[in-house]
């Protein structure tokens, strides 16, 4: 519309001053609503884990659907990336550190989860692990497109930094099953973690940009 | 010092602070089990500080025994099948409830033979076979199911990839078929506790051929016609290429029934006229295809799936419902329905009696009241 055209005006007189850094503002624009969008996208995957990791851990069975459960977590069980930092680490972050540590961390949890045993459980359960995994798909792809709207690299590799070799995958069938309860709540930690995450980021983002609205007509 | 789970840091030592016997065991239902729970001796404790639960159900301490310092045992007797396919979940816990270690009890029964096997061919490009599981009750573990097939007087087995294409119980081949020479087909079952193996079924694709259903159906009024609709469609294109010849079914129903009346003897033609229906009603359509024939030969194949419900409605009766009609008002109108259709065959193929017609009928009907009336005023 015609507001439209006075905003791309006034980046274009903006981006002839020559004191000032080329602004790609349509990108701008862009990584603000990305960031909605992932937003979004956190809040939703967190309402789908809620029926996934119900199902999954009533396969799993007692104890391990029961609402107080809460095994030693082993040393091995580091391969899944913790949620958990120190607050003020966490507000410390920068923008670009942050988007990282979700990308990464997701990255990795979409791993673990496609590795989930695909033989075993119902077909319904083979049904939502799929979903849900191309759901977490969509959101490291979502968090992908904000990095590079706003400019900043992806981390190296599609999956983050490689998983260490000596990682053994669970000996026995109840370390599986351990390995599994804490990738489910590992996920949900995150999930909780990056609604926060996104909110922090979508403040941040110039206001005068998001907001531009001209009633201005006629241009 | 008893190692406290519940605060804190989070991650234990890399050693495994027990180690139970047997791990992860398959077990045939009503057996009996004793597991032993060993702590390491880095975690100070002893067999007394040791318990034991079943899918979070604590177990009775009368059937626990120290078999050592360190080593605690407990008895399981008639175990029912598994909770879970995943297994149930026995561990043995330190006193305050914090787990050191667990197992997982598969417990089941072997599986049976699968049976009803049943196969179909796509215009004889692919091969899809759905069976049923032996057991009527469960097996309680998981059981994995493999296709195999293999060319009679040829040796090599194959293994079907595709599973779930027609069901839980299927699996679908989707090319390097050949014909004219048989297949034999069977399904093996397996799990922890051991496989079963299909009788095998022998069949040719050129048996089990089916198509797709018919295209463009389109179901129309017969001009003023109340009681017929007529149903067109096209065959399958599938079939140009082979030389099928086809059968074809229709079925039909009223909107709000959920009966469906079945023409059968449409035979090769790729139109039918619907008769003896109700007016000023919605009918929905649908037609099916067999392709029949198959290179010559007098057997059927497999009838297609129905084709999408096609709707179409009879035209309303102009005629105001009764008023002077006695009795057996309702009765005339079918009878008039049927005189009206003989009337229109009858001036398609006789020659001469042209000035037969309804008109004729409803006529000698009105002569017929005023006759009556007059009559009775006598």
């Amino acid at each position: 519309g015609d507001s439209w055209g006075i905003f791309t005006f006034l980046c274009a007189a903006l981006c002839n001053l020559p004191a000032l850094p080329a602004l790609n503002c349509t990108e701008e624009l862009g990584a603000g609503q990305s960031i909605q969008k992932t937003y979004d996208l956190t809040r939703y995957l967190e309402h789908q884990l809620r029926t996934l990791a119900g199902t999954y851990l009533n396969y799993l069975g007692p104890p391990f659907n029961e609402p107080d459960f809460n095994p030693p977590r082993l040393a091995r069980a580091e391969r899944v990336p913790s949620a958990t930092v120190d607050l003020d680490l966490w507000r410390g972050l920068t923008d670009n550190a942050r988007l990282a540590a979700n990308y990464r961390a997701y990255s990795r949890l979409l791993c673990y989860l496609r590795a989930l045993d695909g033989q075993a459980g119902t077909a319904e359960l083979r049904h939502r692990l799929g979903h849900f995994c191309s759901s977490l798909q969509g959101l490291v792809l979502s968090i992908a497109g904000v990095m590079s709207s706003l400019g900043y690299p992806l981390p190296a590799g599609p999956a983050g930094p490689p998983m260490p070799s000596g990682t053994p995958v669970a000996p026995n069938d109840f370390l599986k099953k351990m390995d599994d309860f804490w990738l489910l709540k590992e996920l949900q930690t995150w999930l909780w973690r990056s609604a926060k995450d996104f909110n922090r980021l979508k403040k941040k983002v110039p206001p005068a940009v998001v907001t531009l609205r001209l009633e201005a007509r006629g241009f | 010092i008893i190692y406290k789970f519940l605060l804190p840091p989070p991650y234990l030592s890399a050693a495994d602070p027990a180690v139970i016997s047997p791990q992860d065991p398959t077990l045939l239902i009503g057996s009996s089990l004793v597991a032993t729970c060993t702590v390491s001796p880095d975690f100070h404790l002893k067999a007394e500080d040791l318990y034991w639960t079943l899918n979070g159900r604590r177990l009775p301490a009368a059937s626990y025994a120290a078999l050592g310092p360190t080593t605690l045992s407990v008895a399981l007797a008639h175990l029912n099948g598994s909770k879970q396919q995943s297994g149930d979940n026995l561990v043995c816990h330190s006193r305050d409830g914090g787990i050191l270690a667990g197992s997982c009890l598969y417990v089941g029964l072997p599986p049976e033979k699968p049976v009803n096997i049943t196969c179909w061919s796509k215009n004889m490009k692919d091969l899809t076979c759905k069976w049923a599981p032996g057991t009527e009750g469960e097996t309680f573990l998981h059981t994995n199911y493999t296709l195999k097939y293999k060319l009679r007087w040829y040796g090599r087995d194959n293994t079907c990839q595709e599973y779930h294409t027609a069901g839980p119980y299927s699996c679908h081949i989707p090319k390097d078929l050949a014909l004219f020479t048989p297949y034999e087909i069977w399904v093996e079952a397996s799990n922890r506790l051991g496989v079963a193996v299909s009788d095998v079924v022998m069949l040719d694709i050129l048996d089990v051929v089916t198509t797709d259903p018919p295209s463009d159906v389109h179901v129309s009024r017969v001009g003023d016609l109340e009681d017929q609709l007529s149903v067109r469609w096209s065959s399958p294109p599938a079939l140009k290429d082979f030389l099928f010849q086809a059968k074809y079914q229709i079925q039909y129903r009223v909107e709000d029934s959920s009966e469906w009346k079945v023409v059968d003897d449409v035979g090769n033609q790729t139109s039918c006229r619907l008769a003896g229906l109700r007016p000023g009603t919605v009918y929905f359509v649908q037609v099916r295809c067999n392709p029949f024939g198959i290179y010559g030969s007098k057997k059927a194949g497999i009838w297609s799936d129905w084709s999408n419900p096609t709707a179409a409605s009879t035209p309303r009766s102009e005629r105001a419902a009764g008023g002077c009609d006695p009795k057996g008002g309702e009765q005339n109108t079918t009878l008039r329905r049927e005189l009206k259709q003989f009337f229109g065959w009858v001036k398609k193929h006789a020659y001469g009696c042209s000035n037969l017609g309804i008109k004729l009928y409803d006529q000698w009907r009105v002569w017929l009241q005023k006759s009556h009336k007059t009559r009775n005023q006598v």
